[in-house]
């Protein structure tokens, strides 16, 4: 989507997301499975998998991996978001 | 809340602190006493800790945090004998000091080469139990009681026996005239109670919920924003430029110019991309102009038998090649590596006629701050470097190119400035993992086990640059690490041909630095061996290996792991890779699909590690893990090509790295071990490729020696 297309509409960034459900489970899922490392990539990873669980409750890890393959990650908590995601979706 | 107090008033705090330590606002420890000054400033000079009255005890990290996890184990070790829980800690970037702050093994302030943890096991417990004793013995003395009746925990010292207890805030203006206790005990690993735990990364809520600070995110007040071209073509120049059309665009302030490069300067990173855009910039293409990838390959071609530096010699290897041929021989090439690290590379600073303040997440602290002395003819002194947090390094950062290229240009804008390169600069101008060439020859005898080893290592002597200390009469010693292999053969002879990149392409340190260069020729050729012998490759390495119990251990674990002797389906395979480096064992297992197609999936990767004493298991697994992932993107698509002196890619799309959703199970196992911690950020990367070379063996039964791999290479209708 060109961020042209975001004009005028509600944004949501990382500083807010942990006021929605889905938000919150994930930031949860977060630090409980430990899944940063150097951390730069990981607002958007958050985004992106709110943007899953809202679509999907409960994802398989072939719908994650499909939602989750447009964020690059070079130190590799790929499979950690894996679990994370799937511990959030499970409440 | 953060880990991190707001790093600017921590250091300005802290300098108040040492003046005014004698007052008891603060007390600072560190391992050697200063001998120009008494009581409380004497602690201040190798100090990583800091004691308020109230609040939190502050750490302070003389590594950087890149994401491997230091800062976290770095913490476990001074609160392990501290006596604190990491809930009473807060952590500081130690600012760029190399005399208190320099990582011991490598004589500079540095944080890589998979050393901060075996550097500072030691260093940084002592650091700990020191504080700690200090403290004991100051309350013991108000309390009139023997030191050895009182005991610390969690903040305190407590006396059981009269139920008194202090807290190490509360002991500070008696600690100041305790004297510096030397050659404290350090607790036995039996009882640690921290170190060896699963413990939680400290720095994880900020980066989960947006707080955590990157370089990219210094904003200094009345900063303005740069973007840059720095000329596409290695050892070219600026030729010439108009600054019209950039100065149009609404917010630029300036378009700066220096020999190989133009900023625009704007008010927001926007227009100045927007005014860069504009601009009609004529390069110079210099000396290389001309230059492809085919001219670089032949070069490095040539360079296979040039003129070589002997390194290791053990038993005599022609004559074993005499006797004992038909001599196997095989090349292995390795291409031109990006590091693409994830926060694009970037530097504010604020050049003043009195100072400089800069702003940048670097692996190389003093460095930094020296060039930036160089560049501005500042003192040294009146240079300051706010260190942060890095959005990766994997080596990106272990070289200042991005520090003296925005130095350059801050010089010539009045207030700060942050220079951010676009993700084709940094790709277009990184310090390259230059081409790695490697010719093998062995020798086996009548029992098929091999009888010698010559290998010649053809690269760059990134060392004779970058570390000059870590070569020998010519020889990079980073890039032969471990060309003689860890196995039993009785003649090996490694010799190096010394092959640097054309003028003006920058080339440095890389994740796994020498192992990932040596380690895909050395599993790669002894499984060829082994083949060729006839004998399981795991067996064969079994054979050779008897005299490395740690090497061999890992390897018993992983086959095991793996299932090594059940059957795969048609199309699958396994193959062997083993790493010894970093002070470290790793035995890794990859198994593979292979289509008639040549399609490559990558089923899973099973990596068992003996990385001695493990401080935290958690970190462990998460950087195997990491290594093997940066090892997968370059195994399958890292390549990068030169074209009239320039590089062709410039982003993600041609010059791609590993998704999600081709990421493979992946398996780590810790090997228990009580020796000397191992260093485990860079311990994952090398295996990976030669492991899927062995794999696909097995599958097509063709031999792959060159990377990136290549799928057309695998088809078999």
């Amino acid at each position: 989507m060109p961020v042209a297309d975001a004009a005028s509409k509600p944004i949501t960034t990382i500083e807010a997301i942990g006021e929605t459900a889905e938000g919150a489970r994930l930031q949860k899922a977060w630090l409980d499975i430990d899944v940063v490392q150097c951390g730069y990539c990981q607002s958007g990873q958050i985004m992106s998998a709110v943007a899953l669980l809202v679509g999907n409750p409960s994802p398989t890890d072939d719908d994650i991996d499909a939602v989750m393959a447009g964020n690059i990650c070079r130190c590799g908590t790929y499979p950690r978001i894996r679990a994370a995601i799937m511990l959030a979706a499970q409440g | 809340m953060s880990i991190f107090d707001k790093t600017n008033a921590a250091v300005s705090r802290r300098q108040f602190l040492i003046g005014a330590s004698l007052t008891g606002a603060g007390l600072v420890i560190g391992l050697q006493p200063s001998p120009s000054s008494a009581a409380a400033e004497a602690f201040e000079p190798s100090a990583f800790i800091r004691i308020p009255v109230d609040g939190k005890i502050v750490f302070v990290m003389p590594s950087v945090e890149m994401g491997q996890g230091i800062y976290t184990a770095v913490a476990m070790l001074l609160a392990e004998e501290l006596e604190v829980t990491l809930d009473q800690v807060t952590l500081e970037h130690a600012p760029a000091d190399p005399e208190r702050y320099a990582n011991p093994l490598l004589g500079d302030q540095i944080t890589g080469g998979s050393l901060a943890i075996r550097a500072v096991y030691e260093q940084m417990r002592k650091a700990g139990a020191t504080a700690r004793m200090i403290l004991v013995n100051a309350a013991a003395r108000g309390w009139e009681v023997a030191p050895d009746t009182c005991k610390a925990e969690a903040g305190h010292v407590v006396h059981a026996a009269s139920g008194r207890r202090a807290s190490y805030g509360s002991l500070i203006h008696a600690a100041v005239s305790e004297t510096v206790p030397q050659d404290v005990p350090l607790k036995p690993a039996s009882s640690f109670s921290l170190i060896g735990q699963p413990v939680r990364r400290l720095d994880s809520p900020e980066k989960v919920n947006g707080t955590a600070k990157f370089g990219i995110d210094a904003r200094p007040e009345g900063v303005s924003y740069a973007a840059i071209a720095i000329c596409p073509h290695f050892g070219g120049k600026l030729r010439s430029v108009e600054d019209g059309p950039a100065m149009a665009v609404k917010g630029v302030k300036q378009v700066v110019r220096i020999e190989d490069a133009v900023a625009v300067v704007a008010d927001n990173t926007g227009a100045a991309r927007k005014g860069l855009a504009a601009l009609s910039i004529e390069w110079d293409p210099g000396p290389n102009a001309a230059l492809s990838q085919a001219d670089l390959e032949k070069l490095a071609e040539d360079a296979i038998n040039g003129s070589a530096l002997p390194h290791i010699q053990e038993g005599d290897v022609a004559k074993a090649e005499i006797e004992h041929g038909p001599v196997h021989e095989f090349v292995y090439r390795q291409p031109i590596l990006t590091h693409s690290a994830m926060e694009p590379m970037n530097c504010t600073l604020h050049v003043r006629s009195d100072g400089c303040d800069v702003w940048v997440g670097t692996q190389i602290m003093g460095r930094a701050r020296q060039a930036v002395a160089d560049v501005t003819g500042l003192p040294l002194p009146k240079v300051v470097v706010h260190n942060h947090l890095l959005g990766g390094g994997f080596g990106r950062r272990l070289d200042v190119d991005g520090v003296i290229l925005a130095a350059k240009i801050a010089k010539q804008v009045d207030g700060p400035v942050k220079v951010t390169w676009s993700r084709e600069e940094d790709i277009r101008h990184d310090c390259y993992r230059y081409l790695n060439y490697s010719k093998v020859t062995a020798t086996l005898g009548a029992d098929g086990m091999p009888v010698s080893w010559r290998h010649r290592v053809i690269g760059p002597s990134v060392m004779a640059r970058w570390l000059p200390a870590f070569t020998r009469d010519g020889i990079d010693l980073d890039i032969m690490a471990g060309a003689e292999t860890p196995y039993a053969i009785p003649n090996k002879y490694t010799d190096f041909v010394r092959h640097e990149a054309p003028d003006g392409m920058l080339t440095g340190n890389w994740r796994g630095v020498g192992a990932t260069r040596n380690i895909p020729v050395i599993e790669g050729g002894i499984d060829e061996l082994a083949h060729a012998a006839g004998v399981d490759p795991l067996e064969y390495r079994r054979r050779l290996l008897q005299h490395k119990p740690r090497l061999l251990g890992a390897l018993h674990v992983a086959a095991e792991k793996a299932g090594w002797t059940t059957a795969l389906p048609q199309g699958q395979g396994r193959g062997i890779a083993l790493t010894e480096d970093f002070g470290s064992f790793a035995a890794m297992i990859s198994e593979v699909t292979v289509g008639n197609d040549g399609m490559l999936k990558i089923d899973r990767i099973i990596c068992a590690v003996d990385c001695g004493q493990v401080i935290n298991p958690d970190t462990v697994e998460a950087q195997i893990q990491s290594g093997i992932i940066y090892g997968l993107s370059a195994a399958l698509y890292g390549r990068i090509t030169v074209h009239n002196g320039a590089v062709v890619e410039s982003n993600f799309d041609d010059s791609p790295v590993l998704r999600i959703n081709e990421t493979p199970r992946i398996e780590v196992h810790i090997v228990p071990s009580s020796e000397a911690p191992g260093g485990i950020g860079e311990l994952g990367t090398p295996g990976v490729a030669p492991s899927l070379f062995n794999a696909i063996f097995v599958v097509t039964g063709k031999r792959l020696r060159s990377l990136p791999i290549d799928h057309n290479e695998l088809r078999r209708v």
